[in-house]
């Protein structure tokens, strides 16, 4: 990775970020529950995790859809969250997200080369003709041809070219930090490795920096640089990704290795089998370790004391008191 | 013969054919797709959306469009008995009892506004005739067989109570409420996470194992086919392109889409930033599909004759092992 000279700084730096919802009477529940870490300029990190995590809330929250209750965020230097609008919207073209469901994230009743040039129009683009040109070329960087797929609607198309589509309108205004909800998981194997080459290959084209979220650790693996794993709003651990598949130390990252389905099928042997059929409600979250009660390593240190990040070698950052041997 | 019997087949599918008319033309959705299962063994089904293998799952199970045509020349034999034409009646006492069925979506699959319990309970009264505390007792039971926890209060949640992991259990209670022989599960794990996948997949497995009960495992991901079924049929564009024993069929892939499908796949094995071999091109229509071989248009192995005859399914000498390729992959 080739640093500017100027750029001492991470791309992207999150510090302590809490992200609560109210919930009936009273009650409040924090998705995302102090949260830091930093993604260098040009590196794709992985976010993983299961459902209810809070890994779409944090994106959302990095992106400014939703506010934060508590934390900072910095981008490029900037501070992001608390500052004003008119700063936002000069920022804003900088940071772009693709969603899970393309077809959902497309408006359906507009032309889509009309939508991949609204970013445009709306970061101060005004020349129609060049618009046109700039979505064209888009369009082409995304694998499509602007002459069959211009005029078209969303419910033309396939789920993969409506995520094409998504993709070039995120492309639009040059971004420099792209964040990913699940990108591939509504599609088939076929059409999932045609997207993420083509993010790959982007990435590359544009410069791009990348969080990319997933639920499935083979797909992340294929495309990240550093991986974090997520736990009922709090990271568990945050490492290198040959170095977090190979070695995982925290036992939940072990837990989700070990379940993912594969050919041949190995016959693992289970070196961690989780206690308990779910994850607890987020409403009143476990004392101490949040992953202890489906933890088979869990003792009563976890029960009273939280963990918190603690570096290791090789960059690595992980939550856990009695961690996995290397 | 004594063992012959011993190994009829528990559903035997020949040349099933489903037909779809829509605005645009008639949807070949099953295309002669032919298949035997016995009792215990776990078969499973793989393909991209749109192969056709919901809508083989829904033909055995008669769950079709209303204006879907199933050619005479079509036999789904259950237990001997042809289930295709079947009056409605008849069906509704093999449905649910014999044969069950699992969807994707717990959430569509169960009633929003009847609590879990009571549908459990519905289906032993209706089938077993059980009175209603025997009924709710089973379902009790059910409910704590399946691994939900606090069972009894449970029997009172309603669906939007439950997280997707919890309502798919209670969707796997409610089919083997009646201890079917045969049990569909379409893509049973694919709404769930990989945590919860392993469980709910375990959980079928042990089921199954109790009761010798044969299942069909339809899902798109091979890695939850390859470590959970007996034998493996790949389905593209309506029709099974290979099927064989499952560690057979992944050891010694005899057809190129086969092969492609597997290339396609992220594994954890790679290193990162792996470029992945994408399959180029989309499945064909099947109002109007290719003549030759079906996959000829997105195969790269494909020569002329692959687009000029079809192939049909044949057999690896000395091995239950068929494909349908003019020119398969070298099989060691």
């Amino acid at each position: 990775m080739s640093l500017d000279q100027t750029q001492t700084h991470p791309l992207l730096d999150v510090k302590s970020l809490v992200v609560e919802f109210a919930i009936d009477s009273g009650l409040k529940i924090q998705a995302v529950s102090d949260v830091s870490f930093t993604i260098d300029n040009g590196e794709t990190l992985g976010l993983v995790g299961e459902s209810g995590c809070g890994k779409s809330t944090l994106a959302r929250a990095i992106v400014q859809l939703q506010k934060p209750t508590a934390g900072k965020i910095w981008f490029d230097g900037a501070q992001l969250a608390g500052g004003n609008d008119a700063h936002l919207r000069r920022i804003r073209p900088r940071l772009q997200m693709i969603f899970q469901d393309a077809a959902a994230s497309l408006n359906p009743a507009r032309r889509v080369g009309r939508t991949i040039s609204e970013p445009l129009r709306a970061s101060g683009q005004t020349h129609r003709h060049k618009r046109r040109d700039i979505v064209c070329a888009l369009m082409q960087d995304v694998g499509l041809d602007p002459d069959q797929i211009y005029d078209r609607r969303p419910f033309e198309l396939s789920v993969g070219q409506c995520q094409r589509i998504s993709i070039a309108r995120a492309l639009a205004t040059n971004p420099q930090l792209l964040v990913c909800d699940e990108p591939v998981s509504s599609l088939d194997v076929s059409v999932q490795a045609q997207i993420l080459n083509l993010l790959e290959h982007i990435k590359a084209r544009h410069k791009l920096t990348m969080l990319f979220i997933s639920h499935d650790l083979a797909v992340v693996k294929h495309i990240c640089d550093r991986v974090a794993v997520m736990y009922l709003g709090k990271l568990c651990e945050i490492a290198d990704s040959e170095d977090l598949y190979q070695s995982p130390r925290h036992p939940y990252t072990a837990a989700l290795l070990e379940s993912v389905p594969e050919i041949p099928a190995a016959g693992v042997q289970r070196k961690i089998t989780l206690r308990g059929v779910e994850m607890p409600s987020p409403v009143a979250p476990p004392s101490g370790c949040r992953f202890r009660t489906r933890c088979p390593r869990a003792k009563k240190r976890c029960t009273d004391i939280e963990p918190v990040l603690v570096d290791m070698a090789r960059g690595r950052q992980v939550a856990c008191h009695y961690p996995l041997d290397a | 013969m004594i063992a012959k019997a011993h190994i009829t087949p528990l559903l035997a599918v020949e040349n099933l054919q489903t037909l779809v008319p829509i605005p645009g033309g008639l949807v070949h959705a099953v295309d002669g797709v032919s298949f035997a299962l016995e009792p215990g063994k776990t078969l499973g089904v793989v393909g991209e959306s749109g192969c056709g293998k919901t809508m083989m799952a829904r033909s055995v199970m008669g769950l079709l469009p209303r204006n879907a045509i199933m050619p005479p020349e079509t036999r789904i034999e259950f237990l001997g008995e042809n289930l295709v034409g079947l009056a409605g009646p008849q069906m509704r006492q093999i449905l649910g009892k014999d044969i069950a069925m699992i969807f994707q979506d717990p959430m569509l699959s169960l009633n929003p506004v009847i609590k879990v319990g009571k549908q459990i309970s519905e289906v032993l009264t209706h089938h077993l005739q059980m009175d209603r505390q025997a009924a709710r007792d089973r379902a009790v039971e059910l409910l704590e067989q399946v691994g939900i926890p606090m069972a009894e209060r449970r029997f009172s949640h309603y669906p939007h109570q439950l997280s997707g992991g919890l309502r798919q259990r209670v969707a796997i209670a409610i089919a083997l409420a009646c201890e079917p022989q045969l049990l569909i599960a379409d893509e049973p794990t694919t709404a769930l996470d990989v945590t919860v996948q392993t469980d709910i997949l375990d959980l079928l497995a042990m089921l199954q194992q109790d009761k010798q009960m044969a299942m069909i495992l339809i899902s798109h991901d091979l890695g939850v086919v390859a470590g959970r079924t007996h034998d493996t049929a790949v389905m593209y564009a309506g029709k099974i392109v290979e099927q064989a024993a499952t560690t057979e069929l992944f050891e010694h892939t005899a057809m190129p889409y086969t092969r492609a499908l597997m290339d396609a796949m992220p594994r954890l094995t790679d290193p990162s930033h792996t470029t992945l071999q994408a399959i180029g091109g989309h499945p064909p229509d099947l109002i109007d599909p290719p003549s030759g071989c079906r996959f000829a248009p997105r195969c790269t192995l494909a020569k002329a004759r692959c687009r000029q005859q079809e192939p049909a399914l044949r057999n690896i000498a000395g091995k239950n092992h068929q494909f349908a390729c003019w020119y398969p992959l070298e099989t060691k």
